[in-house]
């Protein structure tokens, strides 16, 4: 991976609101390399950071440290309209006194392009997006989903490097979401431009993106492709933003060190073993029970019937159909009040009904390779 | 048996519903009265009788002799010569007409060139404080249109505040004459009008949306291509209603050119004057009001369709 050349590197980046007491650091000291034709995501919750990265990288707000590059070139100091970067608004932004053909004609005409070939690329914008009878519209004529095809025609028109695209697809409704998700990826390996896309969704995040960057606070918590990502997420915050996760504290466990493996048994179940380099993950240092969590993703565990040979024993408390899943959520019998909660997400293959109720005592299950453990407080 | 009560209370229903329906009516006309009474009595009215006016007899002391003449048309246009009897065009209207239009084109373009930074500054202020701004717009409206001429006369006139400081700083050694000039006329009507240009241009700009302008930035567009491009088509509706404003009232402006201008400078409003008072020729006076009326409908025509030409071209 590290060979691929960069489409826009990020180095040292902050951006501080404010000063003295008041100064709010939006972005801390970020570093990222987005590689050429790679379909790359921000994630992280509101106010997390991501769309004034985007923004620095337009170049609509200057950042306080640190540099922007683009294909290797410092363009920190550039406007917006000297970027080869373009941007998909939230909000669309198309303007609303030209029609659908100009506003895809708009940036061309700006690049001072001759009519002819404005005209073709337009025409092709306009069957890229699927959008060629429509090219005498006003914008406002046009549903939510044709005004982003057009927002996004008018931005990949001028072939820029890079396409940035602000929670793009979130006043979209539900299926309309789905079908553009496909779309954007479709665009994307057909015009082979470097998309950075900002979103707080990370189901959104999971299914397109090549990789992803989870923000949290200004702070860049992890990169790394989306199985990554959720497989081995780096800290609490990604493990608990990307996903549903079971944390349970490791001082709850009676741990043993067994030579290279680490058993464990939580309140006289079923013991586990786990081999201790895993469990100490990349760089943690020493691995220390006291402070360290164990994160189980609730479709990984599975219930047995009955109080049997299981590593977890609990009480269905409450169950919830889905369509695709059904979720228990189950009071772990430790007998501490309120009790533990554990999240147990099965698959509904089987046609019959639910094999458990509320109130059924059970066992919770799963693979040793399914725990992963991180240290409490992530840097 | 039950389908003739059907019926009837059917047919009670329709009479009941009709009645009201014309109660309605009655309370609508009644309630329209004051509305009615503004546009027939206070608009319209009047601009038939100083139609009629028009096309009667001048009296010896003012008012009209009840005598049809088209003498007062005839004389908008036309001189006779006073030796020859010959018939010349009545040039010294005409000069005042052009003078007028050309006047309140001037102001318009002035206070569009100052109108609109102004508007857009408070239109992008934060919320709280576009309304002190906007306050501070229309203060000057509160004061008296003549102290606010007399204002810009000791601003302007030949020892007054601006000659004589740069005699003081040495710039100049005698005053500019400035009083009495055109200049000072359209001066002294753009800051009179300045707010008409402000508010209407204000009231577009807050509605734009601004993601339109980063848009167009980020889209390779220079600062001046935005504005060309995107901000003047979107704030158009503001940009005309504006001009309107200003260049209708300028047309007729009396005061403004009649202590700015020191009644060298005559303009149709100073005109119109003129003869219904010193002149003592009403008819003239009306039919030079009804050709004021005809310049203001005839360019804001020509403004509305060459905005709807541009409309329509760009469909």
């Amino acid at each position: 991976m590290s060979n691929r050349e960069c489409a826009i590197k990020v180095k040292g980046v902050s951006k501080v609101f404010g000063r003295g007491v008041s100064a709010f650091y939006a972005l801390n000291n970020v570093t990222l390399d987005i590689f050429d034709n790679e379909f790359f995501t921000l994630l992280g919750p509101s106010g997390c950071g991501k769309t004034t990265l985007l923004r620095l990288i337009a170049g609509f707000d200057a950042q306080t440290e640190g540099d922007v590059l683009l294909r290797g070139k410092d363009i920190s100091h550039l406007p917006p309209n000297l970027r080869s970067v373009n941007t998909v608004f939230q909000n669309y932004a198309l303007f609303p006194h030209l029609t659908v053909a100009e506003n895809i004609a708009f940036g061309l005409e700006m690049l001072n392009q001759p009519k002819a070939k404005i005209t073709a690329t337009v025409e092709e914008m306009l069957a890229l997006v699927h959008l060629t009878q429509f090219k005498h519209r006003r914008t406002n004529e046009l549903s939510g989903g044709q005004q982003q095809r057009v927002a996004l025609a008018r931005a990949l028109a001028p072939k820029p490097e890079v396409l940035l695209l602000d929670e793009s697809l979130s006043a979209l409704d539900y299926k309309l979401r789905k079908e553009m998700q496909i779309e954007l990826k479709r665009l994307q390996s057909a015009t082979g431009i470097t998309f950075i896309f900002v979103t707080h969704d990370q189901e959104e995040a999971l299914t397109m993106s090549d990789r992803i960057a989870v923000l949290s606070n200004g702070v860049l918590q992890q990169v790394g492709s989306p199985h990554e990502i959720y497989n081995r997420p780096a800290n609490q915050f990604v493990a608990s933003f990307v996903g549903d996760s079971n944390v349970m504290n490791l001082s709850e466990f009676d741990v043993n060190k067994n030579g290279e493996d680490i058993v464990m048994q939580y309140n006289g179940g079923k013991s586990f073993q786990v081999n201790a380099g895993e469990a100490e993950g990349e760089g943690e240092g020493e691995f220390c029970v006291t402070d360290a969590l164990l994160i189980v993703r609730p479709e990984k565990a599975f219930l047995t019937v009955g109080m049997g040979d299981s590593v977890l024993k609990g009480e269905i408390h409450d169950i919830s159909f889905l369509g695709t899943d059904t979720h228990f959520r189950i009071n772990l019998s430790t007998g501490k009040n309120p009790p533990k909660v554990f999240v147990v997400r099965t698959q509904n293959v089987d046609y019959g009904g639910c094999l458990f109720s509320v109130g059924d005592h059970v066992g919770i299950d799963f693979h040793p390779q399914a725990a992963q453990f991180m240290r409490e407080r992530a840097s | 048996m039950n389908k003739p009560e059907v019926n009837t209370t059917r047919a009670h229903e329709s009479v009941l519903e009709a009645s009201i329906e014309k109660a309605k009516t009655r309370r609508n006309i009644f309630l329209s009265t004051p509305a009615l009474i503004v546009l027939v009595l206070a608009a319209s009215g009047p601009l038939f009788i100083m139609l009629f006016y028009s096309f009667l007899t001048p009296g010896d002391y003012g008012g009209v002799v009840w005598k049809g003449s088209i003498e007062a048309w005839f004389k908008v246009f036309m001189r006779r010569d006073i030796f020859e009897g010959t018939l010349l065009p009545a040039d010294a209207h005409l000069s005042i007409f052009w003078r007028s239009v050309k006047l309140s084109g001037l102001t318009t373009i002035l206070c569009l060139i100052f109108g609109f930074p102004t508007a857009y500054f408070i239109a992008t202020r934060p919320k709280r404080q576009r309304n002190i701004w906007l306050f501070i717009v229309t203060v000057p409206f509160w004061t008296n249109l003549l102290i606010r001429t007399f204002a810009i006369m000791e601003l302007i006139r030949n020892n007054g505040t601006i000659n004589k400081s740069l005699q003081a700083l040495g710039i100049i050694d005698e005053p500019i004459q400035m009083m009495y000039t055109d200049m000072a006329i359209a001066i002294g009507m753009t800051y009179v009008y300045l707010p008409l240009m402000i508010l209407p241009l204000y009231a577009s700009i807050e509605r734009l949306d601004f993601n339109l302008l980063e848009a167009a930035y980020d889209l390779y567009a220079t600062r001046m291509r935005v504005l060309r491009k995107v901000i003047i088509p979107l704030v158009k509706p503001g940009l005309v209603a504006g001009s309107i404003l200003v260049f209708v009232p300028s047309l007729g402006a009396y005061v403004t050119p009649r202590v700015l201008g020191g009644g060298m400078h005559l303009m149709l409003g100073n005109l119109i004057e003129l003869q219904f008072g010193q002149g003592k020729n009403w008819p003239l006076g009306a039919a030079l009001s009804i050709t004021l009326l005809a310049i203001v409908m005839g360019a804001m025509m020509l403004y509305v369709r060459s905005v709807n030409q541009r409309a329509n071209n760009n469909d």
